[in-house]
């Protein structure tokens, strides 16, 4: 008679079981959108060393000096050439756009979530007689989910 | 009649089935949710996926053809020398050919095309550079012309980057 029958008892470790299954499903979910959060941070990190060693080639070069860390915010941060001012689309200086909440809100926004800074290491090298040459760490970094993030890039500029 | 000992061994009671479907539904019920809650979420990140990819396509093939271009044209610094900024960009590329890229915000997309020299008109490739950016701007940056921002930006998602010419007129 015992066998024909389920008890509440059987039924609630039976549904106990069920969910202790479904929780590793469950955190799938969250593992794949921390994973795409972190390539979307790690990419536009990309592109942010990649713009300041670009705009490194046209600075004077004694203009080219260490911003230590923790580094510059770039949402609300100085007029440094490399971020602010980041658009003009006026024909005066007047109309220079900066990343602002009042400025470009959506972009400040993004930045300030993050909290991107970008740090600068610079280091005078020599290859041979006569010349100079900066060598320049680019570190920006970010805030992500708790956790401080870093991208690293190296470019040399030469005194030209 | 059955003695109760020997009915409550026989099978469920239809309370003890009523509390089973009650748990089994609220649990179904907090289940089916959170799933739902996830699909949107996940239909969130493969959107930001695909922004990111179409930044990294329309940056990559712009950004190839850019660094080894002779000077910029359009967009140029202010007569103040402040940056200018502007949805299309005008270049010599390093061949001598005259090229624009252009963003439509309609269409999500920026173009490219070739001007002549001479007298006809604009060739506009066939593939576009860059699909699902809602929006573009060039800036120049430099007095010699020979740095451009570029800034785009679609759905809360944004990539900052920038290209200097390593060639020269």
């Amino acid at each position: 008679m015992n066998r024909r029958a389920v008890s509440f008892v059987e039924i609630i470790i039976a549904l106990g079981i069920l969910i202790v299954c479904m929780i590793p499903v469950l955190t799938m979910f969250g593992t794949s959108g921390r994973a795409v959060l972190k390539s979307q941070n790690l990419g536009f990190s990309i592109g942010l060393a990649h713009r300041v060693s670009q705009h490194l080639l046209v600075m004077p070069f004694d203009a080219i000096t260490e911003v230590p860390l923790p580094g510059s915010p770039i949402a609300d941060g100085p007029d440094d050439g490399y971020f602010n001012p980041v658009a003009n689309h006026g024909t005066q200086i007047s109309g220079a756009l900066r990343i602002t909440k009042a400025q470009t809100p959506d972009l400040w926004s993004f930045l300030r979530k993050y909290e991107y800074r970008y740090s600068l290491i610079v280091n005078s090298v020599n290859f041979a007689a006569g010349d100079r040459m900066k060598c320049v760490g680019i570190i920006i970094t970010w805030k992500e989910g708790g956790k401080d993030l870093l991208y690293k890039l190296y470019t040399y500029v030469p005194d030209i | 009649m059955f003695p109760t000992s020997e009915r409550r061994k026989a099978g469920v009671t239809l309370v003890e089935m009523v509390v089973g479907a009650m748990i089994l539904s609220i649990i179904f019920g907090i289940t089916a949710r959170w799933f739902f809650m996830q699909r949107e979420y996940q239909q969130r990140l493969t959107h930001i996926s695909d922004i990111q990819d179409n930044f990294r396509r329309a940056n990559w093939l712009m950004v190839q053809e850019l660094q080894m271009a002779r000077t910029i044209i359009w967009p140029r610094l202010n007569a103040d020398r402040s940056i200018r900024s502007d949805t299309k960009l005008v270049f010599k590329d390093f061949n001598g050919q005259i090229i624009a890229y252009y963003h439509i915000p309609a269409e999500q997309r920026i173009r490219r095309c070739v001007i002549p020299n001479g007298p006809g008109n604009p060739v506009v490739t066939a593939r576009p550079v860059g699909e699902g950016i809602a929006s573009l701007s060039f800036t120049a940056a430099s007095i010699d012309n020979r740095l451009i921002s570029l800034h785009m930006s679609t759905g809360g998602v944004h990539s900052l980057d920038a290209v200097y010419l390593t060639n020269s007129e």
